[in-house]
């Protein structure tokens, strides 16, 4: 598990990455990334629902509400909006170039 | 378990618009069902899976605040003097329903155990049982503790009939332990008040329990009893690896005395006293009646004869056994037909009237069978709570 403040920090990129493959629920979004992380990222559904809604709020997602394949109560998928794709690509370049200048700095050692 | 889930989506919507409420309760509905669902099918039953689902999805506290953030705080924050107000009271409102709503607690406080690294273990050995087993159980009370542990519970009669417990696929704990006292069941937990309940278990199936237990070549502890078969001190069992968190304890006591439930509503309890046999001809019959002398008995004592049939439903058990540290006689009666026989005998004029009185027991006897005569003590009420046969001594069958 990251740290928790890493994993706050990064959690937007986090859910726009995993939303960039298609469209999901948050149930699916959650075990998508723990699965697709190697279990390294666990989050709490509770912090991910609030996490959903503010990225939608903000415009970068759009939620549908559908009832899934299997059946029963209809949930709120997820996808990428235009803005959302333009946001996870000005995070990505910022979490690389991030990454970078800190691994810069290691080697400098 | 719709109430429960409504309470969680309540809290965890709490404050936010009219709208945009029912909105998110609909989302986290789908999202909750659907993980429960999982649980289901991992072979939690459906109470337990909710509970595992809305623990996975936090406490609705946490939810509400993240949401709140969301949602609630910009309007707030337009607003700051009616937001400080709000705050202030969501705050006060959340944390006096968080006691009753957090995912934690949804568990009754009988069965919640500290989890260990790869199971939790209550006591003594852990080890594997099987799926199904057999079991009498007539209490309520125990089949609603077992149902917290995902041990589904099919009764087949109110009376004196077999009930198959079925273990759930997903992994348990349940913890067994024989006392030697006279009741049942109690819940055993430190951090719970300790309740009892009187109750029975059935000693022959209990046999049969326990030697499954035994043929599955899994570790057991029997300790108590000098028949295997059927002793066991403490017994713990876990259903499988990776055990979830729903663990729990609880206790059951395999009585050493025979009782019946639902006489009368009556317990009874058996013992017997006195054998006489056949080839002695100890007996004799008028009129199809045993009668028989009893020294040293007191007014309002009250005897029982039982017939050769009633006999011969004595199970074949081992005629003694330890128990706390006694000797103890004992052999045990089948209950059916068992409390016919009493009922007719108690509606007699049964009571003793005098000391060394004799007494006509209106038992119809064959005279070529045994007969057994135990006394009943306890209190004379056919609608009270209490009978209970001890050994009669002195007996002298009239011939």
């Amino acid at each position: 598990m990251p740290d928790a403040n890493l994993l706050k920090g990064n959690l937007d990129l986090i859910l726009l990455s995993i939303l960039e493959q298609g469209e999901m629920y948050g149930l699916e979004i959650t075990k998508e990334v723990q699965a697709q992380s190697n279990d390294y990222f666990k989050f709490s559904l509770g912090s991910l629902y609030p996490a959903l809604h503010r990225l939608e709020q903000a415009g970068q997602i759009s939620g549908e509400f559908r009832t899934p394949e299997r059946g029963g109560s209809p949930v709120k998928y997820y996808q990428l909006t235009e803005n959302g794709k333009k946001a996870l690509a000005s995070k990505r370049q910022e979490f690389e170039t991030f990454n970078t200048a800190i691994r810069n700095l290691w080697n400098a050692r | 378990m719709e109430r429960t889930l409504n309470q969680y989506l309540r809290l965890a919507t709490w404050g936010l618009p009219h709208k945009k409420k029912l909105e998110i309760q609909a989302e986290l509905r789908g999202n909750i069902e659907i993980l429960t669902l999982e649980y289901q099918v991992q072979g939690f039953s459906a109470s337990e899976s909710l509970s595992l689902a809305l623990r996975d999805f936090g406490t609705p506290e946490r939810v509400c605040v993240g949401m709140t953030k969301v949602y609630t705080m910009p309007i707030l924050l337009r607003n700051i003097g009616l937001a400080v107000l709000l705050s202030s009271l969501g705050l006060g409102v959340l944390n006096s329903s968080s006691a009753q709503v957090s995912a934690t607690n949804l568990f009754p406080n009988e069965i919640c155990l500290t989890k260990q690294a790869d199971r939790f273990k209550v006591n003594g050995r852990v080890f594997l049982c099987q799926s199904k087993w057999t079991a009498y159980i007539h209490l309520p009370s125990l089949e609603k503790t077992l149902e917290k542990l995902g041990v589904k519970v099919r009764r087949y009669s109110s009376a004196w009939k077999t009930t198959e417990l079925l273990f759930p696929k997903a992994p348990r704990s349940i913890y067994i332990r024989r006392y030697s006292g006279p009741k049942i069941l109690e819940y055993n937990n430190n951090d719970a008040p300790k309740a009892v309940a009187e109750g029975s278990f059935d000693y022959i199936d209990a046999s049969d329990f326990f030697q499954q237990l035994s043929d599955s070549g899994l570790p057991i502890t029997i300790k108590g009893w000098n028949y295997p078969k059927i002793g066991v001190g403490k017994t713990e069992f876990s259903l499988g690896e990776n055990a979830q968190q729903l663990k729990g304890s609880f206790v059951i006591e395999l009585l050493t005395r025979w009782s019946f439930h639902n006489f009368f509503g009556a317990n009874l309890e058996f013992e017997p006293t006195y054998i006489l046999k056949s080839d002695e001809k100890l007996f004799a019959v008028n009129d199809n009646r045993v009668q028989f002398k009893i020294r040293g008995g007191k007014v309002g004592d009250i005897y029982a004869v039982l017939t050769r049939e009633e006999i011969e439903d004595i199970p074949q058990l081992p005629p003694s056994y330890a128990m706390g540290g006694k000797n103890m006689r004992r052999v045990f009666l089948q209950p059916l037909g068992k409390s016919l026989q009493l009922e007719t005998y108690t509606r007699g004029k049964t009571l003793l009237p005098k000391s060394n009185a004799e007494q006509l027991a209106p038992v119809p006897v064959d005279g070529t069978g045994n007969v057994m005569v135990v006394r009943l003590t306890g209190r004379l009420d056919q609608f009270g709570k209490v009978f209970e046969i001890v050994p009669a001594k002195n007996i002298e069958v009239l011939k």
